[in-house]
């Protein structure tokens, strides 16, 4: 690719970036308002608004953190501490920031103080070709394939510093903007910045090699 | 030595920099091969993450959830008479008690310090009547020149 080609192809990546950034953040009014209904009922001991809040973030929350400790199993639990600490300290939010701002300071408060229970077994090659040869045994090989490249993926983000890590992954993933990062981790724009861009270097260092061979 | 721009090019990749500062990387990574090689690893890598897979929450999730929620407050709820009593009713009277007991203490230790002192000044008194030898004056006739004296001294006759 030509250096101009490369550069116009930055470009539109840039625009793309920008604009879904300010189309999520327009979408998100009217999110907030629902979310502020929700947790007023919440508040209230509304169990049908907490299982739609529930359900409205379950998925989020719980790659929000299975990207961060890597476990699948483990996240679920985590996952479900997180909507047992919402619902007991539902009054504790004031509505000074927004919802999804308090609920994934729960998220990276957890996430910080995880200490993991146990080791987990991940399917060994074998195991998944014994799931059948033929005629399943394309299929086989494209689940062990991304099985692979996802291993691989969580073992280089599982190498980050926590708090690289978890704003890595709140911006990566979540779509978070580097200011509602500062507003959930607590800490200064500055600071998230500097935080993503050592994460990005590292990543960079580890996944660029294996990338250039075709593993990833 | 690497360019000093390539550190806002993360930011640049995330859409975080402010339209200024964007013209200002887009114009310098027209003549920077640096910066154009370090965006271009970035991006790749940004795609290779995109082989991180997303996991689906259990069918039960919701239902484990309230399992658990239900536990918690029914162990609290075990608890709850032995705490809730401590705080409803304990501490108030134990207060109440403590108020009370303090005043009593209060006017008992008041009173036993004003008898105390009362007795001293009593006792003083009397040594300073000794020493001044106001007691033998009390025999004295009226009119006496010792008379005159124990009442100069007393303040009676006044």
């Amino acid at each position: 690719m030509s250096g101009k080609n490369r550069l116009e192809k930055i470009k539109s990546g840039y625009q793309w970036s920008r604009h879904k950034k300010e189309k999520d953040m327009k979408s998100t009014d009217d999110k907030e308002n629902q979310n502020e209904e929700l947790i007023k009922k919440v508040v209230e001991g509304d169990e049908t608004a907490f299982e739609q809040m529930v359900k409205k973030y379950e998925r989020r929350v719980l790659n929000t953190i299975y990207r961060y400790i890597g476990k699948s199993d483990e996240a679920e639990d985590i996952a479900q501490e997180v909507f047992i600490k919402v619902w007991h300290h539902a009054k504790s939010f004031k509505g000074k920031s927004k919802f999804s701002t308090w609920l994934y300071r729960i998220v990276v408060n957890q996430c910080l103080n995880y200490r993991s229970k146990h080791k987990e077994r991940l399917a060994s090659l074998d195991e998944i070709m014994e799931q059948g040869k033929t005629p399943e045994s394309l299929k086989v090989e494209i689940e062990f394939e991304r099985q692979r490249k996802s291993k691989i993926i969580r073992r280089a983000i599982n190498k980050l510093p926590k708090r690289q890590r978890i704003a890595f992954i709140l911006s990566k993933f979540e779509g978070k903007s580097y200011r509602e990062i500062a507003q959930i981790m607590g800490v200064s724009l500055s600071s998230v910045e500097s935080l993503i861009f050592r994460a990005r270097g590292t990543l960079k260092k580890k996944l660029l090699p294996l990338r250039k061979k075709g593993e990833i | 030595m690497k360019c000093s721009r390539i550190r806002r090019l993360s930011a640049f990749l995330d859409g975080e920099v402010t339209e200024e500062e964007k013209q200002h990387i887009l114009e310098h990574l027209k003549t920077c091969p640096d910066c154009q090689k370090e965006l271009e690893a970035l991006h790749q890598v940004s795609d290779s993450l995109d082989s991180f897979e997303e996991i689906e929450p259990s069918p039960y999730f919701m239902i484990h959830l309230k399992q658990r929620i239900a536990e918690r407050e029914a162990r609290s709820f075990i608890r709850f008479p032995f705490v809730e009593w401590t705080r409803r009713v304990a501490v108030p009277v134990g207060t109440t008690a403590l108020v009370i007991f303090s005043l009593f203490l209060g006017s008992y230790l008041g009173k036993a310090i004003y008898q105390v002192r009362a007795e001293s000044e009593s006792r003083l008194n009397m040594e300073f009547a000794d020493l001044l030898c106001i007691n033998s004056l009390d025999d004295f006739s009226e009119g006496s020149l010792s008379n005159v004296y124990n009442d100069l001294l007393t303040g009676e006759g006044e």
